[in-house]
């Protein structure tokens, strides 16, 4: 599951021309916009691409703002 | 999961709020430049009067602790702005004419250019078509504002509200759902277009009304 997150998030930044994220740069306590950077617009492609690839709706049941905390939506659906 | 931020259902009660958002998501707009009872006015409509066609229109709010920072209103009416206008045509006259000294050039010329469009929605119209109540149009729902505190834009939480919002019109068997947004608004419609939405175009690829709209 941290994989598939991580791989959404890559995704957007190299669309944006922008560098990409290791594993080892990311903790459970990355917060999506001060930390990994994700703007209004990325969160709204993050939210709809992580339903794609695992038919989850992570803001369904509330409002999550770290990594850990999307990571936990998943493992737990 | 984040304690901090909750959403939750909202109504007339929580109108001075909603009003409070409003001010500071859309600053510039004409009906903030005419004032908190004006938009506060607003808002109420749209709990009392639009309900009064049995079209149940829904809101959500985002709160910080008991503090609202962003909410959007749908249902099945469309078109409120120009709804709110004909319902009270009055006293939004005599709100213009008080508070003409803050109401910006760039709205002056705006309602000179679209004067035709009003007449014919506000003057002439009866108040069904104003509110476009669609009987006839397969159960879309509208969303007639998404609104988030400025100090609080880019955390995604008008896309969360906009979900939801989609999650109520499925809930209730609508078929698809829709929004007006500014062409100049580039970051909002870019927001819509990533959540599903698409442009609303003629034959000659011209969007249309600033309209678009996501098959549910």
């Amino acid at each position: 599951m941290k994989t598939i997150i991580l791989n959404v998030i890559n995704e957007i930044k190299v669309n944006k021309g922008l560098e990409t994220f290791s594993e080892a740069m990311i903790s459970n306590d990355s917060d999506l916009r001060n930390d990994l950077g994700l703007d209004s617009l990325d969160l709204a492609v993050f939210t709809v691409k992580i339903e794609e690839e695992t038919g989850v709706d992570v803001f369904e049941t509330g409002i999550v703002t770290k990594f850990g905390e999307v990571l936990v939506k998943l493992e737990n659906s | 999961m984040s304690e901090k931020f909750e959403v939750k259902l909202i109504g007339i009660e929580n109108v001075e709020q909603m009003t409070n958002v409003h001010l500071s998501a859309f600053s510039n707009n004409l009906l903030s430049q005419l004032g908190f009872n004006v938009v506060k006015r607003y808002y109420e409509w749209q709990f009392t009067d639009i309900d009064k066609y049995n079209k149940k229109i829904y809101a959500l709010g985002v709160f910080e602790l008991e503090n609202m920072v962003a909410f959007s209103v749908f249902g099945m009416a469309r078109n409120a702005k120009i709804g709110f206008l004909k319902k009270n045509w009055s006293f939004l006259m005599m709100m213009v004419i008080i508070k003409f000294y803050k109401i910006k050039f760039n709205h002056i010329i705006e309602v000179v250019k679209n004067f035709k469009y009003f007449v014919v929605k506000v003057l002439v119209s009866s108040n069904d078509k104003v509110l476009r109540i669609d009987n006839n149009e397969d159960n879309i729902y509208g969303i007639l504002v998404t609104a988030c505190k400025q100090e609080y834009e880019g955390r995604g939480f008008g896309s969360i509200l906009m979900r939801r919002a989609e999650k109520v019109a499925r809930e209730n068997k609508a078929v698809g759902i829709k929004l007006s947004v500014r062409e100049t608004n580039e970051h909002a419609w870019k927001i819509y277009e990533a959540l599903g939405y698409i442009k609303v175009v003629d034959d000659l690829g011209n969007w249309v009304g600033n309209s678009m709209i996501k098959k549910l």
